[in-house]
């Protein structure tokens, strides 16, 4: 049994290597490979990079540009980042929204920040800058409410993100 | 001349303050009605206005069954997110004409524009009774809601 299935693979090996030169394999192989690298450095139009302003500054700093109005934890520091939730937490729907100018191009940029819920407090890199913050009567632009409230996984605040939603003009 | 003018001029002063007679504020911002959507309002009724349910009414195609029904129109100028916000009767006139036609479910040209004079009219006059007027505007719609807050 062992040896005729040997022959059958014996023969057809020698039938494919008779019919297939490598260099034509390798060469296939490899422009398929460049193809698939390159394809994404191909002149595009990317909505998102589109939006993104230039950048300068660190995200796990307070003093970072996004951060201009922002109260709570930095979640760049807690396992996330200025616009993603660390592991384990919900971002909340509703949230705050504010400007802030960005040093880069001089220009206003509208910020939503985002809590993530449903952990404990982070603890680190708490950041209160407070810029633009309205009393609570305004909730739309205030930044002492809970915005935990509109989760599914309940009111416990871990931390604050910075996304930016586009140019303010 | 001047004689015949002046007169002119009192009579029209005569009926600004007969047609309601609050002055309204004009300062702008400087940003556009989407801009101000973003900053005072989306974060609570998110960006296409569909809102959280239980908390927040949805705005989607719900905004023009207000513009039908009698005291509705006054509604959306009166009710707290709209008279309590930041913006001027000017920049708020030119946020509900975009929003209206944008999200409400109802042609730009199907409404009346809001003017910044009519804005100033009815947000001088407060609302006590948020809730109770809502539920009674939404009594008189000719469908029921299809989301409600409560």
């Amino acid at each position: 049994m062992t040896n005729r299935l040997d022959r059958i693979m014996e023969r057809l090996s020698r039938t494919a290597a008779r019919g297939m030169s490598r260099r034509s394999f390798f060469g296939r192989a490899s422009a398929f490979g460049i193809t698939a690298a390159s394809m994404p450095l191909l002149p595009v139009s990317r909505a998102n990079a589109a939006q993104q302003p230039g950048e300068s500054g660190d995200p796990q700093s307070c003093d970072y540009w996004r951060y201009c109005a922002i109260d709570g934890f930095l979640c760049s520091c807690c396992g996330g980042s200025t616009s993603s939730c660390p592991p384990g937490t919900e971002p909340s729907p509703i949230t705050w929204v504010g400007t802030c100018r960005n040093p880069v191009d001089n220009k206003d940029y509208v910020i939503s920040y985002n809590d993530c819920c449903g952990k404990s407090a982070c603890g680190r890199c708490m950041c209160n800058r407070n810029e633009g913050d309205t009393p609570v009567h305004q909730p739309a632009g205030s930044n002492d409410i809970n915005w935990c409230l509109g989760t599914e996984v309940g009111v416990v605040y871990n931390c604050s993100t910075a996304v930016v939603l586009g140019a303010a003009d | 001349m001047r004689l015949v003018v002046l007169p002119v001029l009192l009579c029209a002063a005569a009926v600004a303050a007969h047609a309601g007679g609050i002055a309204p504020n004009l300062t702008r911002n400087g940003r556009s009605a989407h801009i101000n959507y973003m900053t005072e309002c989306q974060g609570c009724h998110l960006p296409d206005g569909s809102g959280q349910k239980g908390s927040v009414p949805s705005m989607k195609a719900e905004l023009h069954r207000f513009l039908k029904v009698e005291g509705g129109r006054e509604f959306l100028v009166q009710v707290p997110g709209s008279a309590n916000s930041k913006l001027s009767d000017a920049d708020l006139a030119a946020l509900l004409n975009w929003l209206i036609p944008k999200m409400g479910g109802i042609a730009a040209d199907g409404f009346k524009p809001y003017t910044p004079e009519e804005i100033a009219t009815y947000r001088s006059q407060r609302l006590v009774d948020v809730t109770g007027t809502r539920a009674a505007l939404v009594a008189k719609f000719d469908q029921p809601e299809t989301s409600s807050v409560n």
